[in-house]
């Protein structure tokens, strides 16, 4: 499953998945771009990726502002060519339940997670048109099923399930595939600072009883962004050792 | 998926009636390096100890009742039974979790979303999609992942011709995306979920239909 001199332009990049699925693509011949709001983070994680033989490109970018995100692909375009791949990965989770959420909360998660899929959505598409080819990853979470304390959050990543499914019907009969991906509980920096009897609870609510990786997503990512896998489009796929068939409501 | 981590030789068990799909996963799974033993859809016991003969550990199960291929004789009641007999007869010998787990994977229809002229089909289908998410959380603690591919019936399957379904203003559901789907490319789907590094991927149903099941409710 080669990705050879495909470029790929993956959004909240400098750290996370989002890093994982660029060390990802990089490793299968790609020239990714890393993209990201904490653009010397980007500038930082490319050079690792130089280091290790790959091709990559840290650059800036507020994924709600219009024309930031113009520039990145401009950007893109002029020292790596057109984008083959975007991985809408940028995005932020804030936990607050509906009696405490503030609207600045409300509507930043919403620029971010959502909005910031449709600009460089469509930043993508229309280069991606021309050429009648292109993988369009949307990063959206398990928590779209509904969490507590994650309405803001989840109403976000709902929004990028539909996103996706649009977009697929939109953009299928130019050659264009855009499929989502819905993790579970990912093993990250942030998620192991949880207390220990947080985290089994978390375990327990889970079928595999297992974290995942962030690796595990990538894997994903990586099938997707795949020229050959041009049948399979408008999939939401839950990287989530089962959590999503059915999760211990153990916390509220 | 050329650069599998192989550690060693891969074994895959394919029960399938030996249709168009079943023949392209076998192929695809052994070019990049899988041994693959073919077994009838409902095994008898003697085949199943011949499989079995000699054997150490299964690394994947593809149970491909042929429900792409126009197969008559389906019925949600045998997909289900056979899949089960299947899974508990060979449950023994799935790699353990502690070794990477094993994988189980089903080639279901889109039909299973629903479809006129074809209910028997669609209940396997949708039959199927039940009992591999149920399997998928009795089997989770022991590393077994289990999945579901739910495809249109390929180029040269001979639902593709059966026409529009009497009594209907419907057509054969088409692709979206402007190639056909194949059954190669069932295939390269399949192997998705074979693969070692989909562990943490369990029951999951993937379409590959070009987007032709985007439009049902049940679809998502």
């Amino acid at each position: 499953m080669g990705l050879n001199e495909k470029v790929a332009v993956i959004t909240g990049a400098a750290s996370g998945i989002g890093l994982a699925v660029a060390e990802d693509f990089a490793a299968s011949g790609a020239k990714v771009v890393i993209a990201d709001i904490a653009g010397d983070r980007a500038a930082e994680a490319a050079e690792r990726i130089r280091s290790n033989g790959g091709t990559a490109i840290g650059l800036a970018v507020d994924v709600t502002d219009r024309e930031g995100v113009q520039v990145l692909f401009e950007q893109t375009e002029a020292k790596l060519g057109p984008v083959d791949i975007l991985v809408n990965n940028a995005g932020i989770s804030v936990d607050r339940g509906v009696r405490r959420i503030t609207d600045e909360e409300w509507q930043r998660t919403i620029a971010i997670n959502q909005t910031g899929v449709f600009l460089c959505s469509q930043a993508a598409a229309k280069s991606m048109i021309g050429r009648r080819t292109g993988r369009i990853i949307n990063i959206s979470s398990r928590a779209w099923l509904g969490w507590f304390g994650q309405l803001a959050y989840a109403s976000s990543k709902g929004g990028v399930v539909s996103a996706t499914r649009s977009l697929a019907i939109e953009l299928a009969k130019y050659g264009i595939t855009v499929n989502c991906l819905a993790p579970g509980l990912i093993d990250t920096p942030l998620l192991r600072r949880e207390p220990q009897e947080v985290m089994d609870r978390l375990l327990q609510a889970q079928p595999m009883g297992s974290l995942g990786a962030a690796s595990d997503v990538a894997w994903a990512a990586r099938f997707f962004a795949d020229p050959a896998n041009h049948a399979v489009t408008g999939q939401i796929l839950y990287v989530c050792g089962g959590k999503s068939l059915y999760a211990q409501p153990a916390s509220s | 998926m050329t650069d599998t981590q192989l550690r060693y030789p891969r074994l895959a068990v394919l029960a399938s009636p030996g249709t168009a799909t079943s023949k392209a996963v076998a192929d695809r799974l052994q070019s990049t390096g899988w041994v693959v033993k073919t077994i009838s859809e409902a095994p008898a016991p003697e085949e199943i100890d011949a499989l079995l003969a000699g054997q150490e550990t299964i690394d994947g199960l593809i149970y491909e009742p042929g429900l792409l291929d126009g197969s008559t004789a389906i019925s949600a009641g045998s997909v289900v039974d056979s899949m089960l007999k299947l899974v508990n007869q060979l449950r023994p010998h799935l790699r353990p979790r502690a070794d990477g787990g094993a994988r189980i994977l089903t080639i279901s229809s889109r039909d299973g979303l629903g479809w006129p002229n074809r209910p028997h089909i669609a209940a396997a289908a949708g039959a199927l999609v039940a009992v591999s998410r149920s399997l998928a959380l009795q089997l989770g603690p022991d590393g077994v992942t289990v999945n579901v591919v739910a495809a249109l019936p390929p180029l040269g399957s001979v639902l593709r011709d059966a026409g529009r379904p009497a009594g209907t203003h419907l057509r054969e559901p088409e692709p979206l995306t402007p190639a056909p789907v194949t059954a190669e490319d069932i295939a390269s789907t399949s192997e998705f979920f074979l693969d070692t590094r989909s562990g943490y991927i369990t029951g999951q149903v993937m379409y590959c239909c070009g987007g032709a099941s985007l439009l049902s409710s049940l679809s998502v």
